[in-house]
């Protein structure tokens, strides 16, 4: 836990751009919903490796979407049901659902296309809010987070230390 | 744009699924190892052990090895034993997320095998209802202490007979209140000073007829008004009165139904002397079949699933995981998990025992066709032959019909229990038995008949005499028996069934035991008699005076009635001689 947030605050304080950080947990939402193993899960992988994107954020992020997946099952069930079962689409799943590309990613299952539904829709205004609130830590919160005495005791504690060697293994820094 | 993309990102993207890819492939035999023992676990409700699990890739299959499966009712057994399984998947259709298995081979099939260490039981197996225990509990055949036995039993005619009495106190009450409020021995007494007054008004001339018309109607108007009310509260207190006088003969009988409740629990009823085979062998039988419908239950997912269907989209409870998987119509319909056909042979020191089971899928719906199983048994070592049909009907998952026949045919049987009763235990030693069952079971019914004819039999029924006279003259009558038949009868509901055991030992124990168990009986009736006597007499006694009371009332109110009726008949002599006169 504490290397979590260690990594966080290196995160946070580093020279990355906001924008990769908080493109990275948006995909991080995307696969922390979905089930580990499906082929979905792949492609946003290759799609987080291919793009410079803050690996150490997309994995952090993905590790903390897992846990609230597990809180959220409930009210994705009803969401993919809801959608899965609506008259209109009832041809477009038809068709798919014969496929077996499309029966690959499982869709038909409910907490799997409520996942899916509610991470696409939260991707770009979780993007957004984080760029925003990224980039006004780093103006507004940073410098005097800096300077206060609490931080100061802070940098000469065992905490500190583990982020320091969190800052020096270089892949939490990979952007 | 070229800022964006992180091409060196694609190599590590290889290096990370290709690491994953081999730790799986690696680990692969294990996963599926510990998928068979959890599913199998959570399946059958207590501990799947599974020895090995082989993967191999081209062509897709599975071969499982030491299968063990705890008995939950009894885990230091195991209910099954497979020593081999081995099956090839449809690859392509596992993409599509449906598992088919063509054949599958099932050998080394063993049953009620002894484990190593008992297995752990993650769901505790259904205890029998009381009423169940109770319908298949002994009675003690020895003669108990009238004393204690009423410490242990409750009288229920006590508290009976306390709330009748209760009862008619209340009513008696009620009455006395309703016959206050009826015309008193000064108000009658009144009328009569009125009739007096309309006699002496007839000596009085013209003008004193003409008073005592007037006044003559009057009191005729008040008298019949009464008489009304007084016949009003009659009818009703006659209503009252019947029914408290049939509360007081429930009253009474029921010292007498407190000693038949006793004396059945602690005796057996001429009922039961008829069939003492239900009695003693019910139990066990009982158990035989709780078991199979247990295993019934726990298989159930295996041929049937649980979904609601909204026009061409079903849903449906995946038999693993999270949410619901939806389905659609499909263009080539398949279920989503499939055994075409599954080989099975018995450990070969069981002789040639093989057979069958195709279509377990729990979408038969989908498959159109029903699960279906056949064994075969022939040579074997401890048997003739054996067959087991069955089918397992549930493409309608309304109107499920499932049908079991099975034929035994000189089974050597040893060491059966009968009945596992401390008082007389009874079991079959050695023998050689024709077993035949046929059952049949339905949405809302469930019938079968079990018959097993043993001849050159040995019936073991313990050593220990506490069970008395009557025990003694079971074990005797049983112990020279050489061939005997027992029928099973089970109808009823799939929730609630009834077994009814009958044979031909009935009559050998009912000749041998009739005349111990009437004495016994008769002689827990009379000493039971005498003490709920004591307990209920001055109870019944109470109870008797309160309905005397109430009969009372009923007394009263025929006193004011005659009163009224004489009074209204000499008013109306008064009034009819002025009118006369007129």
């Amino acid at each position: 836990m504490i290397k979590m947030i260690a990594n966080l605050l290196k995160i946070l304080n580093s020279d990355a751009d906001p924008s990769q950080i908080s493109l990275a947990l948006g995909f991080a939402l995307v696969s922390g919903l979905l089930p580990f193993f499906s082929p979905l899960s792949l492609l946003i992988l290759l799609i987080v490796f291919l793009l410079r994107v803050n690996l150490s954020a997309y994995l952090l992020g993905t590790a903390f979407f897992s846990g609230v997946a597990y809180l959220l099952d409930p009210l994705l069930h009803r969401i993919g049901l809801a959608i899965l079962t609506a008259g209109p689409l009832e041809g477009l799943w038809t068709t798919l659902y014969n496929s077996t590309i499309w029966r690959i990613q499982r869709f038909n299952n409910s907490v799997i296309m409520g996942s899916f539904v509610f991470g696409i829709l939260c991707f770009i205004p979780l993007v957004l809010l984080a760029n925003s609130l990224i980039r006004r830590y780093r103006e507004h919160v940073l410098a005097w987070v800096k300077k206060t005495r609490l931080m100061q005791a802070f940098t000469a504690s065992k905490f500190y230390d583990i982020y320091m060697k969190a800052s020096g293994w270089g892949w939490g820094g990979l952007s | 744009m070229k800022k964006w993309i992180r091409w060196p990102g694609l190599i590590g993207f290889v290096v990370v699924v290709g690491v994953v890819i081999a730790l799986w492939f690696l680990f692969l035999d294990g996963i599926v190892r510990r998928m068979v023992e959890k599913g199998g676990t959570a399946i059958v409700g207590a501990e799947v052990d599974l020895a090995g699990a082989h993967v191999t890739l081209i062509p897709l299959g599975i071969t499982l090895q030491g299968l063990q499966v705890t008995d939950p009712q009894a885990p230091e057994k195991n209910s099954i034993e497979i020593a081999r399984i081995a099956f090839s998947l449809d690859s392509l259709n596992l993409f599509r997320r449906k598992v088919i298995i063509n054949e599958m081979s099932a050998e080394g099939m063993r049953f009620g095998a002894a484990r190593k260490r008992p297995g752990k039981v993650v769901v505790p197996p259904e205890k029998a209802p009381a009423a169940r225990e109770k319908e298949t509990a002994l009675p003690s055949f020895t003669i108990p202490d009238v004393k204690m036995v009423l410490q242990q039993e409750k009288l229920e005619s006590p508290a009976l007979i306390e709330q009748a009495q209760a009862d008619l106190k209340k009513k008696s009450e009620a009455w006395q209140k309703t016959v206050a409020s009826m015309p008193d021995n000064a108000a009658l007494d009144a009328y009569q000073a009125r009739a007096q007054k309309l006699r002496d008004a007839k000596k009085g001339g013209l003008k004193g007829l003409k008073d005592a018309a007037a006044d003559a109607l009057a009191l005729t108007k008040d008298l019949n008004r009464d008489l009304d009310t007084v016949k009003k509260a009659k009818a009703a207190f006659g209503t009252d009165l019947a029914a408290a006088r049939a509360l007081v003969e429930e009253a009474e009988r029921l010292p007498l139904e407190d000693v038949r409740r006793i004396a059945d629990k602690y005796s057996i009823s001429s009922e039961g002397l008829q069939n003492l085979s239900q009695m003693l062998f019910g139990g066990a039988v009982r158990s035989w079949i709780d078991r199979g419908m247990l295993w019934y239950g726990r298989l159930k997912p295996m041929f049937e699933r649980s979904g609601d269907k909204k026009g061409n989209v079903q849903t449906v409870k995946p038999l693993r995981g999270n949410g619901v998987d939806v389905r659609f119509k499909e263009d080539r319909p398949l279920p989503d998990f499939l055994i075409g056909v599954i080989k099975a042979s018995l450990q070969p020191e069981s002789g040639t025992f093989t057979g069958t089971i195709r279509n377990i899928t729990p979408d038969q719906a989908v498959l159109g066709k029903p699960l279906t199983f056949a064994f075969t048994g022939s040579g074997m070592k401890n048997a003739k032959g054996a067959e087991i049909t069955g089918t397992l009907d549930h493409r309608k998952a309304t109107f499920p019909d499932d049908t079991l026949e099975i034929a035994v045919r000189g089974y050597q049987a040893a060491g059966i229990t009968l009945s596992s009763a401390a008082s007389l235990p009874v079991s079959l030693q050695e023998g050689e038995m024709d077993l035949e069952v046929k059952g049949r079971r339905d949405a809302k019914t469930i019938a079968a008949r079990c018959v097993a004819r043993v001849k050159g039999a040995r019936l073991d029924t313990g050593s220990d005499a506490s069970g008395g006279a009557f025990a003694n003259a079971i074990r005797s009558s049983l112990s020279k028996v050489s061939a005997f038949s027992l029928t099973a009868d089970i109808t009823g509901t799939p929730e609630n069934y009834q077994v009814r055991v009958s044979s031909d030992l009935d009559k050998v124990m009912k000749d041998a035991a009739g005349s111990v168990v009437r004495e016994h009986r008769d002689r827990i009736e009379k000493e039971l008699r005498k003490a709920v006597q004591e307990k209920t007499e001055a109870k019944l006694a109470g109870l008797r005076e309160s309905m005397g009371g109430l009969g009372a009332q009923g007394g009263k109110l025929d006193g004011v009635q005659d009163r009224l009726n004489g009074l209204l008949k000499e008013s109306g002599a008064s009034g009819g001689g002025k009118l006369k006169l007129w």
